[in-house]
């Protein structure tokens, strides 16, 4: 066999892998929509299609008429969105500082977001609501956004930190010569450099807000205020009853922001997620 | 990525923030002499969410100054929200949950106790089953009041007993375990002997066997717990083994019902059901919604009876309304839960939920006994819904996770046999009880 046609098998192979894995993946997401477009005549069919046979609006049709979907997926945006923002906006001169300085303080950060990770969350839950309480921020989304950036954050400032050290200090150091200051060489230098881990980070703290359910559960009482994650579950029932048409049609409406959100951003993405993986 | 959709970026995310820092977007708040309780109901089903909302707005437009705010909640995770909440002492006034629950609450003393609050007309009108649900022997009172119960029935394929020629049974002259396995004998087509029936004549859902056989072995005064005044015992005596025993034959010697029932739900029963693969199927009441909606063109199903043992007794979960006792306005929100309860709403309730009344001036009227839907069957079992012994017993959830519902799965796919079974439940059982003993 020539080294061309090699070359031209093993590209043919692999894309067919990559095909078949991205099927893989993606099915789900297929049959999400698939149900959401069936009856529940359909949906107890014995034989089922990914094809809806009988295609009906209806199950989106009882989404936005019984339940403020609009309302909720507002709220959902806002406050992963507000959330995902803080992380990055306060992780980001935490994990500079880490990246460039070692010290007892870096240490014990670097020991605080490992720690932190360990703990699962539901221990925390019920000092957590006091204190979100006492603070006045009962039923508020301030409360959610505050829990939110807190909850991400020692993620982010993870991230952060390794990607800002692969950025080579000598360029720091070149605008010091320049006579840049601190906040030039971080907005100037730092920033537009670790932009591709700055969106990695606040995608990952907008999906963790986006689809956190217990924190909003505790902390939110006006259906006014509540994210999707809180409206979804009223689809479900005790006795494994569930409203499947309109189950799926919420969820699929509900993952449409976050597919936006990353193919707008998809190529900063890859980058930030390759971005610091090696240093130099 | 340009600058322009940097700023872009950045524009959004900070317009974010600030909205989500903005005050809710429902901050009305009431004049200082008009009072507001806190109600969360976790109703699901569109029938019984429109039903709850009509009393709701009845009582609101009926007691302009006593405004009821509903929270429509979900039964997924109102267990870990209500313990949050009564630990933070943030609660609504009012809440809807299963009895057992409530009981835990009451049990830590975050329940009000209504009976100062209960009318003498409603305490009788409502049956001592429901009532039992919701008081408890080492703490005086009444800590809710039950409204709605479920029951489990018969469901069959119409068509399918018709032309078979099987007499349907009725309350007066049900079906009992050995005249159950008898017709789904009948109705099991295997047309060409290959040991995979085309038609499966019988369907018992198993998926939580544990919960499933001891509802229906009550019927047969089968009761797995006995109490000697001290401590709680795990049986398992004839009473207890029909059940398991019948659907065990009905798997394996009359190959009437499909073995793989055992992962089965009753909402996963629809699919063959509609199909014309399964004939019958025990179920809960509540399942008829999805029999109207999912069903196919041209279904005809019937609801039938509950399989006769020596009674047609079942236990009693009830749904309840409670009045939680950090409540401001403890009077107004006990007034509203006997309104919500009353004989009136209860119909309304029952129908949108597909479940029992607990009232019996409910049970007795025409939208409730009508022979459409098997409402007269399922509104006759409310007199027959009782407290069960095993719901008193603390180990209950954790000997049906750890003993029970593993060795019923076991007997079912006839890995272990009667002997193995009664061992199990028993031995390991009573291990399990002994922890929790003292």
């Amino acid at each position: 066999m020539t080294t061309y046609s090699r070359t031209r098998a093993g590209r043919i192979g692999k894309y067919i892998a990559l095909g078949l894995y991205v099927l893989f993946l993606a099915a789900p997401l297929f049959w999400l929509v698939s149900v959401s477009f069936k009856s529940n005549a359909e949906l107890f069919d014995l034989t089922q299609s990914w094809i809806p046979r009988d295609p009906t609006l209806d199950n989106f049709i009882v989404i936005f008429d019984e339940f403020p979907l609009v309302t909720s997926l507002l709220n959902s945006l806002i406050v992963s969105t507000a959330s995902a923002a803080g992380s990055v906006l306060l992780g980001t001169p935490i994990a500079y500082v880490m990246a460039r300085q070692r010290s007892l303080i870096t240490k014990g950060t670097t020991a605080w977001i490992l720690g932190s990770q360990m703990l699962p969350f539901i221990t925390i839950l019920v000092p957590l609501f006091l204190l979100i309480i006492r603070l006045g921020l009962y039923d508020t989304r301030e409360a959610l956004i505050l829990v939110y950036i807190v909850w991400s954050l020692p993620f982010a400032v993870w991230m952060l930190r390794n990607y800002i050290r692969s950025i080579p200090v000598e360029l720091e150091q070149a605008a010091a010569l320049d006579r840049a200051n601190s906040f030039q060489i971080m907005f100037r230098i730092i920033g537009p450099l670790a932009l591709p881990g700055l969106i990695v980070a606040f995608l990952f703290a907008f999906i963790q807000a986006w689809n956190e359910f217990f924190f909003a559960l505790v902390i939110i009482k006006n259906p006014d205020l509540a994210p999707l994650s809180l409206m979804l579950v009223r689809f479900i029932g005790n006795d494994a009853g569930v409203r499947m048409g309109p189950l799926a049609a919420a969820s699929l409406l509900s993952a449409i922001p976050n597919l936006i959100l990353f193919a707008f951003l998809q190529r900063r993405l890859v980058q930030g997620l390759l971005g610091g993986s090696v240093r130099g | 990525m340009t600058r322009r959709s940097v700023a872009i970026l950045t524009a959004l995310v900070l317009g974010a923030a600030l909205v989500g820092c903005s005050p809710g977007a429902d901050n009305k708040t009431e004049p200082d002499d008009i009072i507001v309780i806190d109600y969360e109901a976790i109703v699901w089903q569109p029938g019984a969410v429109a039903a709850n909302k009509a009393i709701v707005d009845a009582w609101n437009n009926a007691n302009p100054n006593v405004q009821v705010n509903l929270i429509e909640g979900a039964w997924s995770g109102m267990l870990e929200k209500m313990t949050t909440g009564f630990e933070a002492g943030k609660v609504p006034d009012v809440f809807h949950y299963d009895a057992k629950r409530i009981g835990i609450f009451a049990q830590q003393g975050h329940i009000l106790n209504l009976d100062p609050y209960i009318s003498d007309s409603q305490r009788d009108d409502i049956h001592e089953g429901a009532w039992q649900t919701l008081q408890f022997e080492d703490r005086e009172g009444t800590y809710g009041i039950p409204f709605l119960q479920e029951t489990d029935v018969v469901f069959a394929n119409r068509t399918i007993l018709e032309a078979a020629g099987v007499v349907l049974p009725t309350m007066d002259a049900p079906w009992t375990w050995e005249d159950y396995r008898q017709v789904s004998k009948q109705l099991t087509v295997d047309s060409n002997g290959d040991g995979t029936p085309e038609v499966w004549g019988g369907g018992v859902p198993l998926e939580n066997s544990a919960s499933r056989i001891l509802r229906l072995a009550l019927g047969n005064d089968g009761f797995f717990f006995s109490n000697d005044g001290e401590s709680d015992e795990v049986v398992f005596g004839a009473a207890e083994q029909l059940v398991p025993e019948a659907i065990h034959g009905m798997i394996f010697e009359d190959r009437s019902v499909d073995p793989g029932n055992i992962g089965f739900n009753t909402e996963d029963m629809l699919p063959n059901f509609f199909a014309g693969k399964t004939a019958t199927f025990l179920g809960e009441s509540w399942v008829r919604d999805l029999l109207n909606t999912g069903a196919p063109d041209g279904f005809e199903w019937v609801l039938l009876p509950p399989l006769f043992a020596t009674s047609f007794n079942q236990p009693s979960d009830t749904q309840a309304l409670a009045v939680t006792a950090v409540s401001e306005h403890p009077e107004e929100a006990a007034a509203f839960v006997s309104f919500f309860t009353n004989a009136q709403n209860q119909i309304q309730m029952a129908l949108g939920d597909g479940l029992v009344a607990t009232s019996k001036e409910a049970l007795r009227s025409a939208e409730l006994t009508t022979s459409e839907q098997g409402w007269d069957i399922v509104s006759a079992m409310g007199a027959y819904l009782i407290e069960a012994p095993y719901q008193r017993v603390l180990a209950l959830p954790e000997w049906a996770d750890r003993v029970a519902n593993p060795a019923f799965d076991r007997y079912f796919r006839d890995q272990i046999d009667l002997d193995e079974l009664r061992r199990l439940l028993v031995d390991e059982g009573n291990r399990v009880l002994e922890r929790y003993a003292g």
